[in-house]
């Protein structure tokens, strides 16, 4: 018995000293990071823990297999005694920008160092939930919950715990983890900061020598036109403008990451994205050597009251949760081609992508009609007619481009601007209904896919008499946009509702036509806030109408096209038309990446903007290559010059002799390329100088050689100057 | 290969300064051409932003950042090895710093007598001179030693034709390949200051003043002479004054650009040796701050507000392009530019002295088939340029520039046809002509021998049938009985007209006593002279045509042509009225509008000729133009008198009066178009108000 008894005894000691020892090990993984000693862990698993000093808001995750750590503040530990407003952006996990009054100029910064306040926490599932208390004189409220979700942390202001309780000061922007990862410059950090300008855009953390006094700020969808009042700028001798608008950002994405370390993150705007803009600073920027990235959100927006032109605030705030999904990155997928895969992924995911026919095609557009002024009117003046495009399409097939895809502009009803459209109505000039009707489905049997585009937002003021459709801004002025050009020039925003409306009739005119496709613009990468008859709409409202139509619309069994759609309508979409490969140039930004096309390459078919107009087509044509898109031209049958005195005045170059040989070497080319990556996805992205390369998912690998001499790559090739080579695996093909 | 590309990319963040920024970035600017109608258009971009340099590399601590100047930076130069130099001021030393085309920095030239460097330039022989305004003097440089060796001090010239009162204050300087420096001085107008380096040791020579710009005196500015008092004329300045050059440059045969602010069309200048300006008309640049000579001959200039433009070398705009920064800061828009050059590899470098940075700006491929096509044919090698042009108009068939150059290399191969189409696309009105002529020319040489057959034929055969009818008498039956104007009133009144354009006296007595004057026959004349105003306007040759094609203006002409039709015949009825006339409103508006008979039968001959005519044969049209309206006029002022019964006297004082009272006229309307534009603006915004309230 007792030899029973000692055997027992290390029998049970010894799994209690394992245990002992596991518990050891696993409590000191999960004690806080050193300067962070006084945060509480608040959620672990496998992969992260998260601690937190809810007092700041200062949330830090810990990668457990590295201890590497990314904080949302400065280490709470470290506040100085007399904190300045900087150090109350920098130490607080979120900060408000309060308004005194209506009063446009007086902007003060609340934060959680600097205004007296009080913030209670409680534990939630994987997280915490903290609320926060302003004082005097601001008295606001607001919760925040922050959890560890797998790899993701999930940071939510819930729309109701936010409460303004002072009558003068109300809340115009919330700030959420301003400093989340981010670097400070004096301790030489390599890495960059991703932002969703155009097609994607790094800020390298390099030293900026102080040059920037901004870094980029760039609202999410673009800006609201409801809002938007043009400043002044300096044309040229006074009457011409020539800059161009910059691109916006079609995705709620930013992103960071510490390439010397191997940590980063893509944070994903999940909720309030339509009033959110994201704001990255590089080191310098108002002497703050920190380079950083955060969200911010607009709760109350300004405008001009239109009889007084006195600064307004919105009466009512924005109501929707913020929320911001980080996406935490190790290793090597701490790059922003790894934050574009793991974008993708939770899109596909999410249902916020589906995966559709993402086979190669190249897009030619044709222009149907224009018109110009002609005595007391206008008249058509026919670029393209239904017959002719169907002549271009068999002389393109005949010529070695199989399958094609083409969207028709300029078909309806009173040419190009015959806006809005409503039904299938096609202008005589291009050949009527059966005409066009025939070149569809007649081209659908032999491969081609041609659609006709419409643009679902403008409505032409010169043939529209009656404007009881048109949205106004809060200041109660048309929505309108106003150009110089030669017919017509002032075109006017449709309500949301009187879009939806008309594109819902259209795709059934179209649908009892037989046509299942149309193609779509202008409510696609167009967001705004209206009024109507005294009741104010945010911009949720005009995404919401417009992503139930086009869903409504993709029910009812017709495809949808979209030119630069908002992440928003994704769901809806077949094709991605006018992907911007560039960003908009802002000098912060120091490269471009194909963000956007690693995204969406091998899901739907992505078509590049019109190739015509590009001053530098090689290098046009090389960017295609890298980002694995379509070409697409716009062509007409008659000669540019046609067009000179019709509002497509800028249409310089569009006629299908001059193009013929583009499009068949360009189709050759790019369709091979598609061929060897078929079905496949992009899953890396690197820059070597002026050498690029591109991973796909069935191990195929796409060098582009922007320079001007001939590259040898360690797969044994050698790429061309100005040239691409692919590496299927092999030897060079 | 990820781990490698990863160091890369963080090595790209330590040398960023050195790669291209925003690489392949769109474009912030719209490029812009003239067409031939002289309206801008947008093109192809012409130039992208291939780098920004802020900062001259030299590693860590030595680096160069050009944020850190303490004045402007306003001088840069671009060597013909591509070297850079730069023009740098701190608190204490001022340098001009050289670097690589990258801004890897090379070295520097200093010297202590060197306060405030504005301007620099490198001559032929490698010797760099400074211009320094409150060192009153240029400084010339070799690059020997560490930071140079300054050779030569250029100060005020010791003469007399130079000005005992005229400061030195060097701002630009170049210096041409026999060594004479040309200098704009700050404050002085009297022209670019050239002087001559002494030799061995002798003094500089001042030759004189170089392209001196004219002094434009208004009639305002001669009135406010008059009257101000010489103390008032002192305070205002010297308006009378030329205006000195902003800046200048030296092209490849040593010939000066200059540009100057304030001079409209003359602002950019290209002054041969004796001063005189080569170009013509050149567009205006609002606010000159730069000028460089490019490889191909041409030109360009630099605007302060950041437009560039690029001239060729007769003046003629090729683009336009640039802008001011918006305050999104985007690469390719500037907040002050104060200088730019042109690298030997045709990229421009542009120097903003509020951003402190020089952008590096390099021409598309658009931009180079252009340069390729326009040097070609600049040194007549009509047939190879046509291949570049073809590359050109293939990217853009609406560049008028290169369908001009086109139509003139076709026209020089003798392919008349396809050189007229091409004018004609360009809007090219004497190469239109040119190639028109000779198209007409080898026509009628094929056909001449036709015309003349059938015209002889045609003469013929009417001989043959009037001998016939003579003496068969077959054409009797297709005589009408009576003469066919006789038939009606309207007719008859009709064709009163033409014996009142031949014997106006006559007929004004037949519109005064014997009842000519007709209701019907003047709205008919007066109808018909707007149509064939309106047709000869639209639908003219197009050497002949005012107005740009499909610019139609249909309701403004109508209504313009009836105002004054309304106008002239009121005011004429009333002066007359009180000045015992005995005109009634029938009859004044009868010799008014059988006056436009004249008009009426010579614009469709005018129109016809205009469509076969070149400008040749201009004075033709020219001249049945001058008789339209001289006709006109003579029958119009005799319709006056007679009708009215007025001597000679008093048609011309009642002619007088009824301009005067048209004027008043005029004056009158607009007054009330102004009252009543406040009324509907009221109007217009107690409705928006409304709008506003009720939402």
């Amino acid at each position: 018995m007792a030899e029973r008894r000692r055997f027992r005894l290390p029998a049970l000691l010894v799994p209690l000293i394992l245990a002992l020892c596991v518990w050891a090990a696993a409590s000191a993984e999960t004690a806080p990071p050193e300067g962070y000693a006084d945060y509480t862990l608040m959620a672990e698993n496998d992969g992260w823990a998260m601690f937190a000093s809810p007092q700041t808001l200062s949330v830090l995750v810990v990668d457990r297999a590295t201890g590497l750590s990314m904080c949302s503040t400065l280490p709470a530990g470290s506040i100085p005694s007399k904190p300045k407003a900087i150090d109350g952006a920098s130490y607080s996990g979120a900060v408000i920008l309060a308004r005194n009054g209506t009063s446009i100029s007086s902007s003060e910064q609340v934060d959680l160092l600097r205004t007296e306040n009080t913030v209670t926490w409680e534990p939630v599932e994987n997280g915490f939930r903290a609320g926060v208390r302003i004082g005097e004189p601001y008295l606001f409220d607001f919760d925040a919950v922050v959890t560890l979700e797998g790899s993701d942390l999930v940071v939510t202001v819930p729309d109701d715990s936010v409460a303004e309780h002072s009558p003068t000061y109300t809340i115009s922007w919330i700030n959420l983890f301003p400093m989340m990862g981010a670097t400070d410059q004096k301790d030489d950090p390599q890495g960059y900061l991703f932002v969703p300008d155009g097609g994607g855009g790094l800020i390298l953390m390099n030293d900026k020598h102080g040059r920037f006094a901004t870094g980029y700020q760039g609202p999410v969808y673009g800006r609201d036109d409801g809002f938007w009042q043009s400043g002044a700028k300096t044309l040229l001798h006074e009457r011409v403008d020539t800059l161009n608008e910059t691109y916006s950002a079609l995705i709620p994405v930013f992103g960071l990451a510490q390439t010397d370390k191997g940590i980063g993150y893509v944070a994903i705007i999940e909720s309030g994205d339509e009033r959110c803009r994201v704001s990255a600073s590089p080191n310098g920027v108002t002497n703050f050597n920190w380079n950083r990235i955060y969200a911010g959100f607009h709760l109350r927006e300004a405008y001009r009251q239109k009889t007084t032109n006195i600064e307004m605030l919105e009466a009512d705030r924005f109501h929707e949760d913020l929320t911001v999904r980080y996406r935490l990155l190790t290793g090597a997928d701490a790059t922003y081609a790894g934050m574009a895969v793991k974008y993708r992924e939770y899109l596909l995911a999410t249902g916020g992508l589906k995966q559709g026919d993402a086979s190669y095609r190249t897009r030619v557009d044709f222009l149907g009609s224009e018109r110009e002024n002609f005595l007391v009117g206008t008249r058509a003046v026919t670029m393209t007619t239904a017959d002719e495009a169907r002549e271009i399409i068999d002389d393109l097939r005949a010529a070695g481009v199989p399958t094609l895809f083409s969207a028709c502009r300029g078909w309806q009803n009173g040419g190009l601007y015959g806006l809005p459209v409503g039904s299938f109505a096609a202008d005589g000039a291009v050949g009527g209904n059966d005409a066009v009707r025939r070149l569809i489905l007649e081209e659908a049997e032999q491969g081609a896919q041609v659609v006709l585009w419409v643009d679902a937002l403008r409505l032409n003021a010169d043939t529209n008499t009656f404007t009881h459709d048109v949205a106004k801004m809060h200041s109660q002025e048309d929505i309108a946009e106003k150009n110089l050009k030669n017919v017509y020039r002032t075109f006017y925003f449709m309500l949301p509702s009187a879009s939806a409306d008309r594109l819902k009739s259209l795709a059934k005119s179209l649908k009892d036509s037989g046509l299942d496709d149309l193609a779509v613009g202008g409510v696609t990468d167009k967001l705004f806030s209206w009024s109507a008859r005294g009741a104010y709409y945010s911009r949720n409202h005009c995404a919401d109408t417009c992503a139930g139509a086009m869903e409504e619309v993709t029910a009812a069994g017709t495809r949808l096209s979209m030119t630069s759609p908002n992440a928003f309508l994704w769901p809806s979409m077949s094709a991605f038309l006018d992907l911007p490969l560039h960003t908009s140039g802002y000098q912060y930004i120091d490269v471009d990446v194909p963000f956007l096309a690693i995204v969406l390459r091998g899901v739907v078919p992505v078509y590049s903007e019109y190739v015509n107009f590009e001053a530098n087509k090689r290098e046009y044509f090389l960017q295609m290559v890298e980002a694995g898109v379509s070409p697409s031209f716009l062509i007409t049958r008659e000669n540019a010059s046609a067009l000179i005195y019709t509002n497509s005045s800028d249409l310089y170059s569009v006629q299908y002799t001059s193009y013929r040989d583009d499009i068949i070497d360009y189709d050759a080319q790019l369709r091979a390329l598609a061929e060897k990556t078929a079905g496949a996805v992009i899953t890396g992205h690197e820059i070597d100088g002026e050498l690029r390369c591109v991973t796909y998912s069935n191990g195929v690998k796409v060098f582009v050689n922007y320079g001007g001499a001939p590259v040898s790559v360690p797969e044994g090739l050698t790429v061309d100057a100005m040239g691409y080579a692919v590496w299927e695996g092999g030897s060079q093909p | 290969m990820k781990h490698r590309y990863t160091r890369v990319l963080a090595l790209c963040c330590l040398l960023c300064l050195l790669i291209p920024a925003a690489a392949q970035a769109k474009t912030p600017y719209k490029t812009f051409t003239v067409n031939g109608y002289g309206e801008m258009q947008e093109t192809q971009t012409a130039y992208t932003v291939s780098r920004i340099i802020s900062c001259l590399e030299a590693g860590g601590k030595n680096d160069v950042v050009l944020a850190d100047a303490k004045k402007d930076l306003r001088g840069l130069f671009v060597g013909a090895d591509g070297r850079l130099f730069l023009t740098f001021a701190e608190r204490r030393k001022s340098y001009v710093y050289i670097a690589d085309a990258a801004g890897t920095l090379l070295g520097s030239i200093t010297d202590d007598a060197m306060t405030n460097p504005c301007d620099v330039f490198v001559a032929a022989n490698g010797h760099i001179y400074v211009a320094d305004p409150d060192a009153n003097a240029v400084f010339e440089f070799t690059e020997e030693g560490k930071n140079g060796t300054l050779v030569h001090t250029y100060t005020k010239p010791d003469n007399p034709l130079y000005g005992a009162g005229t400061t030195f204050r060097p701002l630009k300087v170049v210096v041409n390949h026999a060594g004479i420096l040309y200098i704009i001085c700050d404050g002085n107008a009297n022209g670019i200051v050239e002087i001559a380096p002494g030799a061995d040791g002798e003094p500089d020579t001042f030759l004189g003043y170089f392209g001196t710009n004219f002094a434009s005196v208004g009639v305002w500015d001669m009135f406010l002479r008059l009257i101000r008092t010489s103390e008032q004329r002192a305070m205002s300045g010297n308006s009378t004054n030329p205006r000195s050059p902003t800046n200048l440059d030296l092209d490849e045969r040593g010939l000066i650009y200059t540009v100057t602010q304030g001079d409209g069309p003359a602002t950019l200048k290209h002054l041969n040796i004796a001063g005189n300006n080569l170009i013509s008309g050149a567009m205006s640049v609002d606010k000159p701050a730069g000028v460089a000579a490019g490889l191909n001959d041409n030109v360009y200039a630099a605007d302060e507000d950041g437009f560039i433009y690029e001239f060729d070398s007769r003046g003629e705009l090729i683009f336009v392009f640039g802008g001011k920064d918006d305050g999104t800061s985007r690469a390719g828009l500037f907040q002050k530019v104060t200088a730019i050059d042109v690298g030997p590899d045709g990229c421009l470098y542009v120097l903003d002295s509020s951003q402190k940075n020089v952008t590096v700006l390099e021409p598309t491929e658009f931009t180079r088939s252009l340069h390729d096509a326009l040097g070609l044919y600049a040194i007549g090698r009509y047939t190879e340029s046509k291949e570049p042009l073809e590359s050109v108009l293939d990217m853009n068939s609406m560049f008028d520039v290169a369908n001009r150059a086109m139509g003139r290399a076709y026209y020089q191969e003798e392919d008349y046809g396809e050189a007229l189409r091409y004018a004609r696309l360009a809007k090219d009105r004497e190469g239109y002509s040119d190639a028109y002529w000779e198209v007409r020319n080898v026509w009628l040489k094929r056909n001449i021998a036709i015309v003349f057959i059938v015209i002889l034929a045609l003469v013929v055969i009417r001989w043959i049938v009037r001998l016939a009818d003579r003496r068969l008498h077959f054409l009797d039956r297709l005589r009408p009985k009576k003469p066919l104007f006789g038939r009606s009133k309207y007719l008859s009144d009709l064709r009163y007209s033409f014996y009142y354009m031949r014997h106006p006296i006559d007929g004004s007595y037949g519109i005064a006593r014997e009842g000519r004057a007709s209701w019907a026959v003047s709205l008919t004349l007066l109808a018909l002279f707007i149509v064939e105003f309106l047709i000869n306007k639209y639908f003219c040759g197009f050497l002949q045509k005012t107005v740009q094609d499909g610019r139609y203006e249909v309701f403004s002409d109508v209504g313009m042509l009836l105002a004054a039709a309304v106008g002239l015949i009121g005011c004429n009825y009333l002066v007359c009225t009180i000045n015992e006339g005995e005109g009634t409103v029938k009859k004044i508006t009868s010799y008014f509008c059988y006056s436009l008979t004249p008009y009426i039968l010579l614009t469709p001959v005018i129109y016809l000729l205009s469509l076969v005519l070149t400008r040749n044969e201009q004075f033709l049209i020219t001249l049945l133009q001058v008789l339209a309206y001289g006709w006109m006029l003579v029958l119009l002022v005799l319709g006056i008198r007679e009708v009215n019964n007025y001597t000679g006297k008093q048609t011309f004082k009642i002619i007088l009066l009824t301009l005067f009272t048209l004027l008043i006229l005029a004056l009158i309307i607009f007054i009330l178009y102004i009252l009543w534009a406040q009324v509907f603006r009221f109007i217009g915004e107690i409705f928006g108000e409304v709008v506003y309230r009720i939402g």
